[in-house]
This record gives C-alpha cells, sequence and structure tokens, in this order.
C-alpha cells in the first residue's frame, strides 16, 4: 500500500467508526425521547357512518380483535371516552401501562389502571366526534 | 488530489450515512425485513427537520435555509432525497462497477435464502447463466425483476458504453448459475430497493463499519453535486438540473480564489479578474460573460440566486477525482494512531479512546472510564462531541499526510 493511499484509508477508517459511534449515542438519545409503542388497537365505528354521521355511537364498540372496548359519553360540554382492556391476556399485559388516543392529528394521553380501564376528555364539537370515527388506542413503554 | 471537505458538514453526511445503515440493520432476532415505503416517510421527516437531530439535518445537509420561501420543508427535504439518495452513480472509465452495484452486492450478501452469502457481480459477454446444478435464492426473481424495472439506458459521459463493449454487460449471479442484468446506472435509493426483503443484520461492528463504508463512499460521490450548489449558495431544487457536476467544481474553485483575492466578498469585479487567470470556467468563453450570466450573477447575489436559472442544458458527466475510501484493519488503524501520537496529535488515552471505538466499543460504554470522564470534563464537551473532535484532528493529520505523500 503507497504512502499515499495508507492516510486516504486512515481518514475513511476514521470516519467510518465515528460515525458510527455518534449515532450510536444519537439513536439511543432519539429513542429516549420517543416511547415505544408496545401495542396499537384500532377501533373503527362502522355502525354509524351512514345514519348518525355527526354523533356519537350508543353502547360499547370493540377494536379490531376485541381487546379494548370503547364508551362514549356526553359530560357538560365535552366527550368523556371510557376505555376497557378486555380478556386476561389483554389486561395483564397492558393493566397500569401509559397510553394515548390517536385521531387524526390528535393524541390524547390516557393511563390504564389496574383494571384495565383508562378514561380521557375530548371537547365536544363536530370535528372531534367526525375525528373519532377511526381512532387508535396504543399502549406505551413507561 | 485532495479530499477536502467539498460539503457543507461532511460530519453530517458522515452521520446521515451510519443512520441509513443503522436502518438497514433494525430488525429482531438479527433478521432486517427491508422496508423501503416506511424508510422512505421516516427519511423524508427526519431531512424536513422532525425529531430527534431533524433540525441539525435540515439546516446543515438540506440547506433548508437557501429554498425560496415559498418551499416547504417537506419539499426541499424531498427534493434532497430525489437530488442526492435517488442519484444515478456513473461507471467511471476503467471501473467494472460503481458504488451502487457495490451496495446492492454487499446487501445481496446479506440475503437471508439460502445461496445469497455467495452472490457475486461480473461482466460477461456471453451466457452468465448455465445449467443449474443448485436452487436459487427463493427471492432471487423478486430482485431480478427490481432491477429489470430499473432504467437501463446510460447517460452522455458514462464509461458504460465502452467497458459493456470491451467486456459485456453486468450480471448479479449466485454460485455461478442464476444471473441477473444489473443497470449500469442504479442510485443508492434504488440499490437498496431492489436487495432481498429478508437480510441479516450486522453480526459484529466489523460488519456494520463495512457496510457504513459503502455508505459514506456512495453518498460523498451522491451528494458532490448538492454540496457543491450548496457551497456556491446557489439553491439547489432550482439549479440542479442547470449545471453538470465538472462544471460546479469550476465554478467552487473559482469562488475560492475569488474569495482569497477579494478577503471574502463575492461581488468583486478585480478578484473576478484575478480568479479568471487562474481558473477555467467551462462554456464561459469571456469573463464579461461569465459575470453577466445567470450563474454569474447568482453567484455574486445571493438574492438572485433563486429561481434565475438560466438553461445552460448542459449534459452530466462524470467526476474523475472520486476517491474510494477502505477500512483498514486494526493492526494499521492502531500504527497510524501512532504516528498521528509521535507527531503530538492524540494523548496516550485519547490513542486508547480511538482504538477502542474501532474494535466496536460504544461511547456510553467508554463514558464509563475514569480517564475518559476526566479526559472529557476538562474540555467541557460531550463524549460525542469530543470524538467528533479527535476525529476533526486526525483528519486533518492525515490529509496534510497524504498531500505531501
Amino acid at each position: 500500500m503507497t504512502d499515499h493511499r495508507r492516510y486516504i484509508d486512515f481518514e475513511h477508517t476514521v470516519r467510518v467508526i465515528t460515525a458510527r459511534a455518534r449515532t450510536e449515542v444519537q439513536l439511543a438519545a432519539s429513542e429516549a425521547t420517543v416511547p415505544r409503542i408496545l401495542a396499537t388497537f384500532t377501533v373503527t365505528r362502522l355502525a354509524a357512518a351512514t345514519s348518525v354521521a355527526a354523533d356519537l355511537p350508543v353502547g360499547e364498540i370493540m377494536a379490531k380483535g376485541g381487546q379494548v372496548g370503547a364508551t362514549f359519553m356526553r359530560s357538560s360540554g365535552s366527550i368523556e371516552v371510557v376505555l376497557q382492556l378486555k380478556g386476561f391476556a389483554t389486561l395483564k399485559a397492558f393493566a397500569r401501562k401509559r397510553g394515548r388516543l390517536v385521531a387524526g392529528a390528535l393524541e390524547v394521553p390516557l393511563a390504564f389502571d389496574a383494571k384495565g380501564e383508562a378514561r380521557c376528555q375530548l371537547p365536544e364539537v363536530p370535528e372531534m366526534i367526525e375525528a373519532t370515527r377511526d381512532f387508535e388506542v396504543q399502549v406505551i413503554e413507561d | 488530489m485532495g479530499r477536502k471537505a467539498i460539503v457543507t458538514g461532511r460530519t453530517l453526511l458522515d452521520d446521515f450515512a451510519a443512520h441509513l445503515t443503522h436502518k438497514l440493520d433494525a430488525g429482531t432476532a438479527g433478521i432486517v425485513t427491508m422496508e423501503p415505503g416506511r424508510w422512505y416517510r421516516e427519511l423524508i421527516d427526519l431531512l424536513a427537520g422532525q425529531g430527534h437531530r431533524g433540525q441539525v439535518y435540515y439546516a446543515h445537509l438540506v440547506s433548508g435555509a437557501l429554498a425560496a420561501a415559498d418551499r416547504s420543508p417537506e419539499e426541499t427535504a424531498t427534493a434532497y432525497f430525489t437530488m442526492v439518495l435517488e442519484r444515478r452513480l456513473l461507471l467511471a472509465a476503467g471501473e467494472e462497477m460503481h458504488l451502487g452495484h457495490k451496495l446492492l452486492r454487499r446487501l445481496c450478501r446479506r440475503g437471508v435464502e439460502r445461496g445469497w452469502s455467495a452472490a457475486e457481480m461480473r461482466r460477461s459477454k456471453g451466457a452468465v447463466a448455465a445449467a443449474s446444478r443448485f436452487a436459487e435464492p427463493r427471492d432471487f426473481p423478486d430482485v431480478a425483476a427490481a432491477l429489470a424495472a430499473i432504467d437501463p439506458t446510460t447517460s452522455k459521459g458514462s464509461a458504460a458504453p465502452n467497458t459493456i463493449k470491451a467486456k459485456g454487460p453486468l450480471w448479479l449471479t449466485v454460485e455461478d448459475e442464476h444471473a441477473a442484468n444489473v443497470p449500469e446506472e442504479i442510485s443508492i435509493w434504488q440499490a437498496i430497493v431492489a436487495s432481498p426483503r429478508k437480510q441479516r443484520a450486522s453480526a459484529t461492528k466489523a460488519e456494520f463499519d463495512e457496510v457504513c463504508s459503502l455508505m459514506i463512499n456512495a453518498l460523498d460521490t451522491a451528494n458532490k453535486h448538492y454540496g457543491f450548489l450548496v457551497r456556491l449558495g446557489l439553491p439547489p431544487i432550482d439549479w440542479a438540473s442547470e449545471l453538470t457536476t465538472n462544471t460546479l467544481r469550476q465554478l467552487s474553485k473559482f469562488k475560492t480564489a475569488v474569495m482569497e483575492v477579494s478577503g471574502g466578498e463575492m461581488n468583486d469585479r478585480p478578484a473576478w479578474e484575478a480568479a479568471w487567470n487562474r481558473v477555467d470556467i467551462p462554456g464561459a468563453d469571456t469573463l464579461d460573460e461569465f459575470w453577466s450570466s445567470p450563474v454569474g450573477k447568482a453567484m455574486r447575489m445571493a438574492e438572485i440566486a433563486r429561481r434565475t436559472a438560466g438553461s445552460e442544458g448542459e449534459g452530466e458527466t462524470i467526476a474523475g477525482d472520486d476517491v474510494e475510501g477502505a477500512l483498514l484493519d486494526h493492526a494499521s488503524f492502531a500504527g497510524l494512531l501512532n504516528e498521528a501520537s509521535l507527531d503530538g496529535v492524540l494523548n496516550t488515552v485519547e490513542v486508547w479512546i480511538m482504538q477502542q471505538v474501532k474494535l466496536g466499543r460504544e461511547l456510553a460504554e467508554l463514558q464509563k472510564d475514569l480517564r475518559v470522564v476526566s479526559l472529557v470534563s476538562e474540555r467541557g464537551l460531550s463524549i460525542e462531541e469530543f470524538v467528533d473532535e479527535l476525529a476533526e484532528r486526525l483528519q486533518a493529520w492525515a490529509q496534510d499526510h497524504f498531500e505531501q505523500a
């Protein structure tokens, strides 16, 4: 190997190994700031799609797979959403975990208690009712 | 032949290459499922300024501030992606493959399906695939189909037509039996998209470094055109199709010459006259012509650089002075670290740190060493900044030496 080539390769090796080392730190920092999503449950309010376009469903509706139920209640100018984990395995895995309700651009934090229940409040406006037509319940790592 | 940084934030380009390599390694149980659709969205978000370090990438790699005010960060980030990651790499004279091909070959060798570890690339005028004794990797037809979907034409200035004439087209082969024709011009992104869907993640830091080394070399080449435009203060999104890399290289030299004479002022006619005698500008016969051309005006006055591109309409040509770096083994690397130490560039603890990084130890781990803690806190830097500073010192030292060699 010529002297010229040695220094070029040395410089290149320094670039590669320090880029690797720096990005390991950056990715660790990035993972620390973005909590890992443990599970995502999708709720689609198909039943209300045509007849009661801008209203809330009556009774409990289930996420795909049936692992989470959602109930909507009006409460002095807001909508209270009550989420309930269903089944022993789901309860065991996600009770006492943090989560969030994601509807369009809206993200509302929530927390499941020991019985697998979580509640959150949304403003009662038509846009919000529309936004909750399809939404996700995400369980995130503490 | 200089290798000094020609783009703003070469460190950031290296980080971006390492970031991409980490994406190619992110899987479970050592197996990665290639998800180019998801990665595309994530990379656009990152380049547009979102997420951890997104703003740094947007400001210093994409150089978003150069874009016209009505361009959104997403539009500018998408333009960067198209101009760099999707930039078709061209074959240079005397070469059988370029870095896009080498990256594709490396990724194919990571394929999980049986046979991929023996993937090769070679040129052949005759039939490549012989009677089959071995089964092809099950996803070989998918890779072949992805390669067949890439535009097979070659650009003006590419050495590919002569190479094909002399040595035949390029083939991706497995066990010398299964062959797929590889287009002459492929981009970094096309290499990623065409590679096998299931791959083995790097099992060691050395394997990571091999892929990252290729990615850094490939990005160096692919980013060159964009980097020159940024250096000249020309918004890439408006000027990319107007000027070739070779013209930009000359313009960059011209700018350096003007700045040296004028002391940093670009709109200085006497400095342009001095620079005109030192640097040839392709396509400009007289200084007056160059001074008043769209690119001349844009170089002199940043406020008119946006959207004033002319229509020089030159074809792309091959950059002739690319030097591909290769990874050194541990012994050679240690030998050069010791040379740097004898020259007073690094102290003994700093040599030890660089050796440990080469061996694959993570900075978070090194940070627990008391000698490192003491050295880093003495400088008032984070461990990341400290290693960055060590790298800068070593690179400057290496550049001095290879310019003398």
